[in-house]
């Protein structure tokens, strides 16, 4: 894969002092989905605003399949973008939504009408086209944005936290929707969210960002299997997190127990780590299950429990630390407060961030 | 609630009571106020018509609320953007400074606005009641302007921007488009606050810009000619009709072809 939208260490302050993107190196692969994740002011929406034009930044530069963005103003990128908010065109109708950005660009007009057919056949919205945006929900406005956003047949599609503004049933069928049009199209996307639901389900590849900073880039399961900072392994997912000592091999969980993993680097012999452990990594052991050779065994004093139906997330703790375990409904049996039940760590369950 | 629109009825008479005098008045056979009148006839609109006095200070007052509504808006839409979107040094300043004229006595300022211009020698002139009138629309224009960027979402330029259009085009298919409520009312105010205009107009008119509020305040002070029901009548038409074409022009915004 050759790389198409190239970010070189870019910095951004907006006065001098702090800076809100700390050098931010990004490769981006033709025809990829890429999401940038963080929590608020972590510097993924400055960082996309810099690919859009509409931020400069401090220093470094963006190059677009071998050409400095850096010096071309928005309107001559080649980029498109959908925004949170729409930000549809609230005196046009859909069609002129669309057709927007190619009458700017000079289509003549039996290609705009093409596109445009082409384009609301795509997002289903046909039937919809003299309509003003004031009259579509929420859902179809924003695949009028996306339409708008794809009819120039753009480099690159940014999309600004586009279903931050949609409720969770109609958020589910346009992530489903946004990745068909993807898949169909085969653009390239940079996505922005702090959704981590989001971002695993989309994306090929997730980088998150924390204080300006990319904290890790890699495979949405990677991420949540192998983080390799602290903050990515709370901020991705359910996490326990529990205090670690790496000695010859195996790790000493303060409190818990010993257990050797499998895979643990070399490199953290003799050092402190942090011990990550999925809530539903966790398995609960009934009195009468056998335990597995090498598999780390602690009774937990249950404080609370979740039913989500399909599953139950329990609190617990074990020698004052909090530990979660999610379980299958059907395995879980019922856990009074106060209950002891004892749960298992697979050693391979285990993974070790260096600190 | 029937408290409510029983007060709301009494006000409603309260305010309309002058129109059921002025407009009977305006037909009126005498040549004083004599209310009710004698007898009725439409003679008093041929002499409105008809007197050089009295048209051309309406011609007059027209002109010089459009040119005032014009050169308002090309003011305040500037300094209105400039104000809200950007963070500059004397923001704050910048922003007081154009809501003076508000805090300033009209009278005071009638007479700073003919000395001052006496100098550039306009007063007298079109251009110089329209220099004062600007400077006392400016303030609630720029408020008004203000109002309505501040609930303009920056994202659609960013949109358009986006879409291939530039700084210019940008603003010309979609900023102003978006913003011509505001503008409008804004455009608005300037035109009707010039047009109702007396006190700086009194001093700086002089014979050639004479206004129609600064003929009907002679006309007053020096007769008791009933030509001025006549004009009375007519601007309430005038209110009337532009009343019902924003309502029109709403209702066609609301509805969409």
């Amino acid at each position: 894969m050759t790389d198409y939208l190239e970010i070189k260490s870019i910095v951004k302050s907006f006065d001098g002092k702090i800076n809100a993107v700390d050098g931010v190196d990004l490769s981006i692969a033709k025809g990829e989905f890429i999401t940038l994740l963080g929590p608020s002011g972590s510097g993924k929406t400055t960082t996309l605003l810099m690919v859009a034009g509409f931020e400069h930044p401090t220093s470094g530069t963006i190059e677009l399949t071998g050409r400095d963005l850096t010096k071309i103003p928005p309107y001559k990128r080649n980029v498109g973008m959908v925004f949170q908010n729409y930000a549809l065109f609230p005196h046009m109708t859909v069609e002129k939504n669309v057709s927007f950005p190619l009458r700017m660009r000079k289509f003549n007009r039996s290609e705009i009408e093409t596109r445009v057919r082409r384009i609301l056949d795509l997002v289903a919205l046909t039937d919809h086209a003299a309509k003003y945006p004031r009259q579509l929900s929420g859902g179809q406005q924003q695949r009028v944005a996306l339409a708008r956003g794809l009819v120039f047949d753009p480099d690159v599609l940014l999309l600004d936290e586009p279903l931050g503004a949609l409720d969770k049933n109609l958020r589910e069928q346009m992530q489903v929707e946004i990745k068909r049009i993807h898949r169909e199209i085969g653009i390239t996307m940079v996505y922005v969210t702090h959704d981590q639901t989001e971002a695993m389900t989309m994306s090929d590849r997730i980088a998150v960002f924390n204080k300006g900073k990319i904290e890790q880039i890699d495979v949405p399961l990677k991420v949540y299997r192998e983080p390799t900072t602290r903050f990515v392994g709370e901020f991705v997912g359910d996490s326990n997190l529990f205090d670690g000592l790496v000695k010859g091999g195996a790790v000493d969980v303060t409190g818990i127990g010993a257990i050797r993993p499998p895979r643990a680097d070399p490199k953290l012999e003799g050092r402190a780590v942090d011990v990550l452990v999925r809530p539903e990594w966790l398995r609960i052991v009934a009195p009468n299950d056998r335990v597995a050779d090498g598999e780390l065994t602690f009774e937990i004093v249950v404080d609370d429990t979740i039913n989500y139906g399909d599953s139950i997330l329990l609190f617990g703790k074990a020698q004052q630390r909090s530990v979660r375990v999610r379980a299958i409904t059907s395995h879980a049996g019922i856990f009074a407060r106060g209950a002891k039940v004892r749960v298992a760590i697979d050693p391979a369950n285990v993974f070790l961030i260096a600190r | 609630m029937p408290i409510v629109i029983i007060f709301a009825l009494i006000v409603t008479v309260f305010l309309f009571a002058p129109v059921l005098i002025v407009v009977p008045m305006s037909f009126t056979t005498s040549q004083s106020y004599a209310f009710p009148p004698p007898g009725y006839w439409t003679g008093q609109y041929a002499k409105y018509f008809s007197d050089p006095t009295w048209y051309l200070p309406t011609i007059n007052s027209f002109t010089i609320a459009l040119g005032t509504a014009i050169l308002t808006l090309a003011l305040v839409i500037p300094a209105a953007y400039a104000v809200v979107r950007y963070r500059f040094k004397g923001r704050a300043f910048a922003n007081m400074f154009l809501i003076t004229p508000l805090l300033v006595p009209t009278i005071i300022s009638a007479i700073a606005y003919y000395k001052y211009l006496s100098y550039p020698k306009l007063v007298g002139t079109h251009i110089g009641v329209i220099l004062a009138h600007t400077c006392l629309a400016t303030p609630v224009a720029m408020l008004i302007m203000a109002a309505a960027l501040k609930g303009y979402d920056r994202n659609l330029e960013r949109a358009a921007m986006m879409s291939g259009a530039g700084v210019l085009r940008t603003f010309f298919y979609v900023t102003f488009p978006v913003l011509r409520p505001g503008i409008v009312v804004a455009g608005l105010f300037a035109f009707l606050n010039s047009f109702d205009e007396t006190v700086v107009s009194l001093f700086i008119a002089g014979r050639a810009a004479s206004t129609l509020p600064k003929r009907m305040f002679e006309s007053i002070q020096l007769d008791t000619d009933p030509v001025i029901a006549v004009v009375s009548t007519m601007l309430f038409l005038l209110v009337i009709c532009m009343f019902l074409l924003q309502a029109l022009l709403r209702r066609r915004q609301f509805h969409g072809s």
